[in-house]
């Protein structure tokens, strides 16, 4: 049996990975920093369940995305019982509308085309596009078929595409009305 | 099963996507988080030793750090920052930075952390939490160099133009000498996010005799004197203000939110966070039923800023 990693070092090692990965599926800013403490409280508690079965980041990553989804849950129920109803329409709700100062334009219209993708089809995209793992590491890392990985991909791709054009598209609409009325 | 190529990978520099997705290297964790959070989780698994170590580790990497933070210092978000000089003890920086989890943790309102302040001479970074009513007395949080861990009074007058008087109220975060990693109570706090009042100190003297940081970011705040600690302790006064603001909201109280969202624009005009003010008051006014004044600064405000991300939220806003 390997010798079980001291967990600070694998907290070292992969808080990065875990901070990213979080903010990606969706966990806003102000947010993240008890999330990824969610996270390597599990990793603390089931270490010795690894055993290097897999990569670590794959692990990681798997605790990462039910952590994600469990606070996704929780900002809805949240929201439904605030009764807010106007900003049920709004795209990007969970935009943490106090740290868009220090953000970039980019980031934040990246984070709401993220926002628009199902949680199952997000995380397959960061994977490939931003982290750059290969379609059997996705698939590994999700627990799911390489089939389904690709169908994912396909589906994500195309709609981040799709709304990216709409964006841009609706930002040249309000440029040119802006411009044409009083 | 062939995967298509990676946007990412797109050199041929046609793809939108790309450039949409460079973006995602923003997500990194601010300075100073990793020790934040590491000093938090120390606090729960109760490795007590643990965080103290590492506390003076923190101590050790801020000042290897902290010629590079200085420029960052400007732009980024600070919760709350002092200064003093490098002789600070590792029981001080140890301190601070277990304060700082305590906010961080508390309020949920990590953003980048700890800010260095100037090339090894000076850098820690001192928090204070809870501080729900008083709107920000700065409260002494950071230790004098070489002096007795005992609140400090001497915050530098002309450095800090607002804020009331150094209000009367038992320092929150005295930093006692112990290094208590993460104060329970502003743990126990995150479920329902106390406003956190970041305290700063600065020690007269301590100042470096060149301008710490770089002048990025100076045209993001409002009235500007000088230096970098000033900008990012004017955009933290107004991010309170506007967090107060968007609570009261949150909890039902448009009056309490229009006053404080009116109280910030008096304060900060032209501050850095004026867009999520108007997109706060546009939201309060909608909900507490003048939706035609709703409408007509949602209008106006998309056709000013027709690219800000809260344009599109606003869109809902305005009547047809």
């Amino acid at each position: 049996m390997p010798e079980l990693q001291p967990f600070e070092d694998v907290y070292r090692e992969h808080f990065r990975f875990v901070w990213r990965s979080l903010r990606r599926l969706g966990v806003p800013e102000s947010d993240v920093a008890d999330a990824a403490q969610d996270v390597f409280l599990v990793v603390h508690r089931r270490q010795g369940e690894f055993e290097g079965r897999s990569k670590m980041t794959t692990w990681l990553f798997g605790i990462c995305l039910n952590v994600a989804r469990d606070r996704k849950k929780l900002a809805h129920n949240r929201r439904r019982s605030d009764d807010e109803a106007p900003l049920d329409n709004a795209v990007d709700e969970t935009i943490d509308i106090v740290g868009d100062a220090e953000r970039s334009q980019a980031l934040r219209l990246l984070e709401s085309l993220l926002e628009m993708l199902p949680l199952e089809q997000r995380a397959v995209f960061i994977l490939f596009e931003m982290e750059g793992l290969g379609g059997d590491a996705i698939a590994e890392t999700l627990e799911i078929p390489l089939g389904t990985v690709h169908s994912r991909l396909r589906l994500a791709r195309e709609a981040f595409e799709r709304n990216l054009k709409r964006f841009q598209a609706r930002d040249q609409f309000r440029l040119a009305s802006a411009g044409g009325e009083t | 099963m062939t995967f298509p190529k990676r946007w990412m990978d797109d050199d041929a520099g046609r793809s939108p996507m790309r450039d949409v997705l460079r973006a995602g290297t923003e997500m990194d964790p601010p300075e100073g988080a990793e020790n934040a959070v590491w000093l938090a989780l120390a606090a729960k698994i109760g490795t007590a030793g643990v965080a103290a170590g590492v506390a003076a580790k923190t101590a050790a990497t801020l000042s290897a750090k902290t010629a590079t933070t200085s420029t960052t210092a400007a732009t980024a978000t600070s919760v709350g920052a002092s200064t003093t000089a490098a002789t600070a003890t590792a029981a001080g920086a140890a301190t601070a930075t277990g304060a700082a989890t305590g906010a961080a943790v508390g309020g949920g309102l990590l953003k980048a952390i700890l800010i260095g302040a100037f090339g090894g001479v000076i850098a820690v970074t001192g928090f204070s939490a809870l501080e729900p009513a008083a709107p920000s007395p700065p409260t002494p949080a950071a230790l004098s160099p070489g002096a007795t861990p005992a609140p400090t009074k001497d915050r530098a007058a002309p450095a800090t133009p607002r804020g009331p008087s150094p209000s009367s109220e038992p320092s929150t975060q005295p930093a006692a000498a112990q290094p208590s990693p993460a104060d329970p109570p502003a743990i126990s706090a995150s479920a329902s996010p106390p406003l956190v009042a970041p305290s700063s100190t600065e020690v007269p003297g301590a100042a470096p005799p060149a301008a710490p940081g770089s002048p990025a970011g100076a045209d993001s705040a409002a009235p500007v004197p000088g230096s970098a600690e000033d900008r990012e302790r004017l955009l933290r006064e107004e991010r309170e203000m506007v967090n107060k603001a968007r609570t009261a909201l949150r909890g039902g109280d448009t009056g309490g939110a229009m006053r404080l969202l009116e109280q910030a624009r008096q304060k900060f005009p032209g501050g850095a966070l004026g867009q999520e003010r108007e997109a706060l008051a546009i939201e309060t006014l909608a909900k507490s039923g003048a939706r035609e004044a709703a409408s007509t600064r949602a209008a106006s405000f998309i056709k000013a800023h027709p690219t800000s991300p809260h344009a599109a939220r606003l869109q809902v806003f305005v009547l047809p």
